[in-house]
């Protein structure tokens, strides 16, 4: 596949992702991972898997995993292609409904709205987790940061970034 | 209405427009842990560009429209000091700085990805990213506990999404509809 017909499929495969991100990227992760992953063979799990921990814990939005995902297909035009796309539909969104805002705060069919989505929401984040562990998670001990790490994290309230910095050591520890 | 004294207001022209792009790339940078904590650090208690009632009527309706709550709260906040100017100078502050460092890191990582120790940290920390994500989702889930509808909906989800991988739009468009019209059903 030539570059400018990959570009086109990374900018609409993506666009569509932003106007389905309710709740953010981390619903959306998922759909990305079927796409880029078993559809296009574009990355393998340990890439996806790599991405996902480079987006959490460097600065910067996690929606910029999109980025990664570009650079790795397309380089910097594949990066930039990527960002726009998750970007500038969501964004036109919120800039459109954002004047119209006080009109409907109250409305009936938006509390409607976000109590139907919720539950989606939810569901879609548990597949993420689920997928993103698939990737992540190849023997035991993976297995075994991903269960910690969930359970350290929801009952303290240590900054996540010590606990990926645990678990990157751990990593380097075990594996190398 | 908001109270006029406790918000500074906006400066005019292309000054207004550089803060908007500082502050929200001071906030994405800083955003771990979700950069809303940090929003609310710049925007209300910082700058008094909003109030605590503003701040949180806008992220309400960040969090309601699809797309990263940050890009959507840039859109609306800028909007609403300069127009389409201030939400594209947020827009950017969001991104361009955080962009160039991931293209940065995208490269380190082709580059040394395969080095042993590189793959085991990176190793490590996806596999603690994927709990970090059930823990989300987990605190999401603790207010729907008892509700039967919102564990049915909520299961289809991950039953149609996560585990039998069908298409995300074809499960968002068989069950926000039904959801939504439920909800709609009950309170009314």
């Amino acid at each position: 596949m030539n570059q400018g017909a990959i570009l086109l499929q990374i900018a609409t495969r993506f666009a569509l992702l932003s106007l389905l991100s309710f709740g953010g990227v981390n619903v959306v992760l998922p759909d990305a991972h079927r796409f880029v992953v078993d559809t296009q063979h574009w990355l393998t799990d340990q890439q996806f898997a790599d991405f996902f921990a480079i987006a959490q814990a460097a600065p910067g939005p996690n929606f910029l995993i999109f980025a990664l995902i570009g650079w790795q297909v397309a380089g910097m035009l594949g990066a930039i292609t990527a960002t726009l796309a998750i970007v500038v539909p969501a964004g036109t969104m919120a800039f459109v409904v954002g004047g119209l805002w006080h009109r409907f705060r109250n409305a009936p069919w938006r509390r409607a709205t976000q109590t139907g989505l919720a539950p989606v929401t939810i569901g879609l984040v548990f597949s993420s987790a689920l997928v993103l562990s698939g990737a992540a998670d190849h023997d035991w001990l993976t297995f075994a940061v991903t269960v910690v790490t969930a359970v350290v994290a929801l009952g303290t309230k240590l900054n996540p970034l010590w606990l990926f910095a645990a678990a990157g050591l751990l990593g380097i520890v075990t594996m190398s | 209405m908001s109270d006029a004294q406790d918000i500074a207001a906006p400066r005019a022209g292309v000054d207004g427009l550089v803060d908007l792009y500082v502050a929200f790339m001071q906030i994405s940078l800083s955003g771990f842990g979700g950069a809303i904590n940090w929003a609310h650090q710049a925007l209300v208690t910082q700058r008094r560009w909003m109030n605590d009632e503003d701040f949180t009527e806008t992220l309400s309706l960040c969090q309601f429209l699809p797309g990263p709550n940050i890009v959507n709260f840039a859109m609306c906040l800028g909007q609403r000091q300069h127009g389409l100017s201030g939400s594209l100078a947020a827009l950017a502050g969001v991104f361009s700085v955080p962009l160039v460092i991931f293209i940065l890191l995208g490269f380190l990582y082709s580059e040394f990805g395969q080095i042993a120790f590189i793959h085991g940290f990176l190793s490590g920390i996806s596999a603690a990213a994927a709990g970090f994500i059930i823990t989300i989702g987990v605190r999401l889930a603790q207010p729907h506990r008892r509700r039967p509808l919102s564990i049915f909906f909520g299961l289809a989800a991950f039953i149609g999404v996560g585990m039998l991988r069908f298409p995300l739009l074809d499960v968002m468009l068989t069950l926000a509809p039904l959801s939504v019209a439920i909800a709609w059903w009950r309170q009314s």
